[in-house]
């Protein structure tokens, strides 16, 4: 029996997928945020994953199911065990492929069998213990689990691990005396190595910290001197050999195709569960979003930006969250403010909790209630290129021409200072159509300008800006509310610039 | 082992960086001048110099406290017992040497080189342990720091004539006169594992020794002698079983080596502050064990007779004195004509707390401050003075760099600092800094002719801010001292407000400036 994927409730979900533009995971920040997460499980490819957006109620249910099973602890270690059991595997059944000498081939095999077996087993065992609630998991534990129960994996898997145990606890002495190498039972001496250790201990503590045995490696072949030992070692030990040597004239090939698929599905889903632990254990919030298909306005409390979080954790310093309140009421959210003070920030943000609820993963906020779109959009201008202008601008009108025209009213299209390369009176104009058609259009939109003229604009445009720290004139405090756009020009005092403020140095002080 | 002189409980890491504001430090107050006189032309000291002073000290103000206290009973004793530390030095510096000309790589990096030549170089080790050990229990009564006593109790628990000898004994096996036993199993792919190195055979009586020489052919491989590959493959099974040795050998050489170059370091600054002290009484001029009080129970800090040291090290002894006492004021506020020796008692305050901080004699008859952990400069820069708008900026990125790294308990002191700009603008941005600096727990020293800034604090912070001005002498003469000066200017406002408030008895018992 075939073990299904974890990641799809229908067994052909091709026509269900949209894959996301590269460009707008990278516009949006997602793109190192998603190299991170790749690179915990580099030998496992699970950008293609997290590229496609889902549609559907239910297969984005029955994503989420498995992020809430993925909260119980005990699952994800035995999950992330077997994750790396099986890396451990490939790794060995690479460097084993080169091997000639048949004694190492024997052990080899052997080895590679029991790592299979243990890991199948040890998987199985934590599906049988719990129901892990989630649908697309509980259909993969039973049909493992009547796989492992066949009469063909148990007996496989005793006669191995008896044959195994045998030969790991065969120890013998060898010495070396004028070139000459003798291969011996071992007999009671003074063990040196050990004994040096004793005495050295009273210099340093740190010699306790040793392992106290050098283990080898199991990777390219055996020289001719340890091939000739290991043959000696074979005719001192005869039978456990003679064992060895019959396993494996009747050995055959592991894995299954459908593990591997498994474990690379598993990959994608730990990959992001590590991800999101790991910024609530440094006190950040996540959540699964609530999905809707009627609501546009998106409803997030205490939201931020996933890139922005990885960076600023680094660095020591705290994140401000923010939210997109219920009451907006409207679905085309213009955000002004004083530069640096978080505007980007929180339209990457909205873009994306949207795209990961699309995933079917959690998102970087203490609750959402968010539509889930068929695509998302981007439009980000940079400052630096602005000297091209002529180019720039028609780059610019062509590129939001292309999105309007692709997008519907279920899509969400994020706008980060559009028109900066124009004239102030022709950035108006032009964002003032643009916005009016998506308003036509009825697609979610951010949009992030200095124009002021653009979040006062009627009942389907909310407005929100990016605060100033209270009291001081000057310090940005990264929040953004729900207010009309105020037309104060936010010129920064020096002082705020370089973060010399009372407030500031006071806030220092208090750490 | 740890030396411990220079922390009660860790290490001095020479090699540790300097804190990033240090160069400003050394150039703003001159310091360059003092870590000649402690070092003299040795480059290594002149390091140590440098480190001992310019590192913070972190930690909770009781933890500093124990550091600088830690650090005058230690200096007390080199000063007391200076050949003998001295000697000590030598011994620890010349086993160093020793090692190092013995390490000489040549023959790669395998695990049996290391235990070929750790097991050689550790008796060297030995050997300098042992001599240091018999001259610390000679002389150990003629030491009362904490530092040396705990420091000579480990060495004699440590290195005891027995145990020595053991260790000996065993590293005479090591060199494997009559070759090597190993016990070892069968790893993965067939490989040898957990591989432990066995007495030699040489040590076997009778029947075992009998069995051992009598092996039979089939269990025996015999190594052609040209089979150059084959030799390579069993040095590097014999390195597999070595492997284990090497590391607590290496980690063994690493640790001695560890700690002599801690004694050579710690005693090195300690001789350096010796010798410092040396050449400031042979100019005649005063030095103090500093006093340390606790800036818990009151901030400021308190001179007697202090001067630039760094001055009378340059001139031999010509020295301007004076008292300054700040107890219970967070900031003082020096204004007044220029070369009226401002800028000198600015640089003699920092360089006084930066001895006092690494545990050294203090430039001053008398000298009692709480143990700053961080000490700042912020001096005006004399450069590209026409890029007037760039050089504001560029005061003020060196400013936020401060802010970065300022806590609670650090000294600040600032020289004209913002000062390319108008004053106006720079007395605002100053004010509200330093008032931030000092509620925050931050010492503050500010040398300003923005009069705009003083009179600010003469309004926001009376009675924490200590206001200095340079004294004249009769018809106007430059003096260099500098006395309290009162504020003028004040607001009447607030000069009724404070005059009713200083008449109130209640307020002037809680009010530690009056006691």
């Amino acid at each position: 029996m075939a073990l299904p994927s974890i990641l799809f409730v229908h067994s052909d979900p091709s026509r269900a997928l949209v894959e996301c533009d590269p460009k707008t995971l990278s516009d949006l920040g997602l793109k190192d945020v998603f190299a991170q997460i790749g690179a915990t499980c580099p030998d496992r490819d699970i950008a293609p994953i997290l590229r496609r957006m889902l549609s559907g109620k239910e297969a984005l249910f029955a994503r989420q199911a498995v992020f809430k099973a993925l909260r119980d602890k005990y699952l994800v270690v035995a999950l992330e065990g077997f994750a790396a059991q099986m890396r451990a595997l490939r790794e060995a059944r690479t460097a084993g492929e080169k091997v000639t000498h048949p004694l190492q081939r024997q052990l080899n095999a052997l080895a590679l069998t029991r790592t299979y077996i243990n890991a199948l087993k040890d998987l199985g065992a934590a599906f049988g213990r719990t129901k892990a609630g989630a649908q697309l998991l509980d259909a993969f534990g039973a049909a493992l689990n009547a796989r492992l129960a066949g009469p063909e994996f148990t007996k496989l898997d005793a006669h191995t691990s008896q044959l195994s145990a045998r030969l790991h606890k065969l120890r013998y002495a060898l010495s070396v005396k004028n070139d000459v190498i003798s291969v011996t039972a071992l007999q009671k001496r003074g063990d040196l190595s050990a004994r040096t250790r004793t005495l050295l201990k009273r210099f340093s503590k740190d010699i306790e910290d040793l392992p106290s045995k050098v283990v080898g490696f199991a990777s390219g072949n055996l020289n001719h001197i340890e091939e000739a030992i290991l043959e000696r070692v074979a005719f001192l030990f005869v039978s456990e050999f003679s064992d060895l040597h019959a396993f494996f004239q009747d050995a055959t090939g592991v894995p299954d195709q459908d593990v591997d698929r498994f474990d690379t599905e598993l990959a994608f889903y730990l990959a992001v569960n590590r991800h999101f632990v790991d910024l609530e254990q440094s006190g950040l919030p996540v959540c699964l979003p609530q999905l809707s298909e009627t609501e546009k306005p998106p409803n997030i409390s205490a939201g931020y930006d996933l890139a922005l979080a990885a960076r600023l954790q680094d660095a020591g310093h705290n994140m401000v969250p923010n939210d997109v309140p219920q009451d907006l009421g409207a679905h085309i959210i213009v955000v002004t403010g004083p530069n640096q003070g978080g505007k980007t920030t929180f339209a990457r943000m909205i873009g994306q909790t949207h795209f990961l609820a699309a995933l079917g993963a959690p998102v970087p906020a203490r609750k959402a209630t968010l539509f889930v779109p068929d695509r998302i959009f981007t439009h980000f201008e940079r400052r630096e290129d602005a000297a091209r202008q002529q180019g720039r601008l028609l780059e610019a009108v062509t590129r939001i021409h292309d999105i309007l025209r692709a997008s519907t009213d279920k899509s969400l299209i994020v706008m980060n200072e559009v028109f900066n390369s124009t004239s102030l009176a022709d950035a108006v104009l032009l964002s003032g159509a643009v916005l009016k058609k998506i308003k036509a259009k009825q697609a979610i939109c951010v949009w992030v300008t200095f124009l002021d003229e653009l979040a006062n604009s009627g009942p389907a445009v909310a407005s929100m800006v990016a605060q100033l720290e209270p009291g001081e004139g000057d310090a940005r405090s990264f929040r953004v509310v729900h207010q009309p756009a105020d037309g104060r020009a936010h010129a920064m005092a020096i002082a705020a610039k370089y973060g010399l403020t009372y407030e500031a140095i006071k806030a220092r002080l208090r750490k | 082992m740890n030396a411990n002189l220079m922390f009660p409980n860790k290490p001095f890491d020479l090699e540790a960086p300097l804190p990033v504001w240090s160069e400003d430090l050394v150039a703003d107050l001159e310091l360059d001048t003092l870590i000649s006189a402690m070092a003299g032309p040795d480059e290594q000291l002149a390091k140590i110099a440098r480190a001992g002073l310019l590192h913070t000290l972190d930690g909770t103000e009781d933890e500093r406290q124990a550091v600088v206290a830690h650090r005058q009973a230690v200096l007390a004793d080199c000063l007391m017992n200076e050949p003998l530390v001295y000697l000590a030095r030598e011994m620890a510096h010349r086993a160093l040497q020793l090692e190092h000309s013995s390490t000489f790589r040549i023959f790669g990096e395998s695990p049996s080189t290391h235990v070929y030549r750790d097991a050689r170089v550790l008796p060297h080790f030995l050997d300098t342990l042992q001599d240091i050990q018999e001259m610390a229990a000679e002389h150990a009564k003629n030491f009362s720091s904490k530092g040396f006593v705990r420091l000579f109790h480990s060495l004699s628990s440590t290195a005891t004539p027995e145990y020595l000898a053991e260790l000996r004994a065993v590293l005479d096996e090591l060199q494997f006169k009559d070759g090597m036993v190993f016990a070892s199993g069968i790893g993965p792919g067939g490989r040898a594992k957990e591989t432990t190195v066995l007495a030699p055979l040489a040590k076997e009586r009778g029947w075992r020794s009998w069995m051992a020489a009598h092996v039979p052919d089939r269990l025996q491989y015999r190594l052609d002698p040209h089979d150059e590959s084959g030799h390579r493959a069993l040095g590097e099974l014999i390195d597999l079983g070595l492997a284990d040795l090497a590391s607590v050998l290496g980690k063994t050489v690493a640790h001695l080596r560890q700690f002599m170059t801690e004694l050579d370091t710690e005693l090195g600054f300690f001789l350096a502050a010796v010798q410092l002290k040396h050449r400031l009484d042979a100019m005649g001029v005063p030095t103090c064990v500093p006093g340390i009080v606790s800036e818990q129970k009151e901030r400021g800090f308190r001179f007697e007779g202090l001067y630039d040291v760094c001055l009378a090290l340059r001139t031999n002894g010509q020295i301007v004195v004076n008292d300054v006492n700040a107890a219970s004021r967070s900031l003082i506020v020096i204004t007044g004509a220029n070369q009226g020796g401002k800028s000198t008692l600015l640089r003699a305050i920092g360089q006084a707390h930066i001895l006092a901080r690494s545990g050294l004699y203090s430039p001053a008859v008398a000298h009692e401050t709480p143990v700053p952990a961080r000490i700042f400069t912020h001096f005006a820069r004399a450069e590209d003075a026409s890029l007037s708008r760039g050089k504001f900026e560029e005061e003020l990125v060196r400013m936020a760099a401060i802010v970065d790294h300022v806590c609670p308990g650090a000294l600040v002191l600032m020289n004209e600092s913002l000062s390319a700009t108008n004053e106006r603008e720079g007395a605002q941005i100053a004010h509200d800094l330093l008032q931030a600096l000092v509620e925050g727990g931050v010492q503050c020293v500010t040398v300003t002719h923005f009069f705009a800034l003083a009179e600010a604090f003469g309004q926001t912070m009376p009675k924490t801010t200590l206001f200095l001005q340079p004294q004249l002498g009769p018809e106007g003469a430059r003096t260099f001292k500098l006395a309290e000066s009162a504020v003028e200017e004040t607001s009447h406002a607030w000069d009724i407000f404070t005059r009713v408030f200083d008449k109130d008895p209640e307020s002037q018992l809680s009010d530690g400036s009056h006691a």
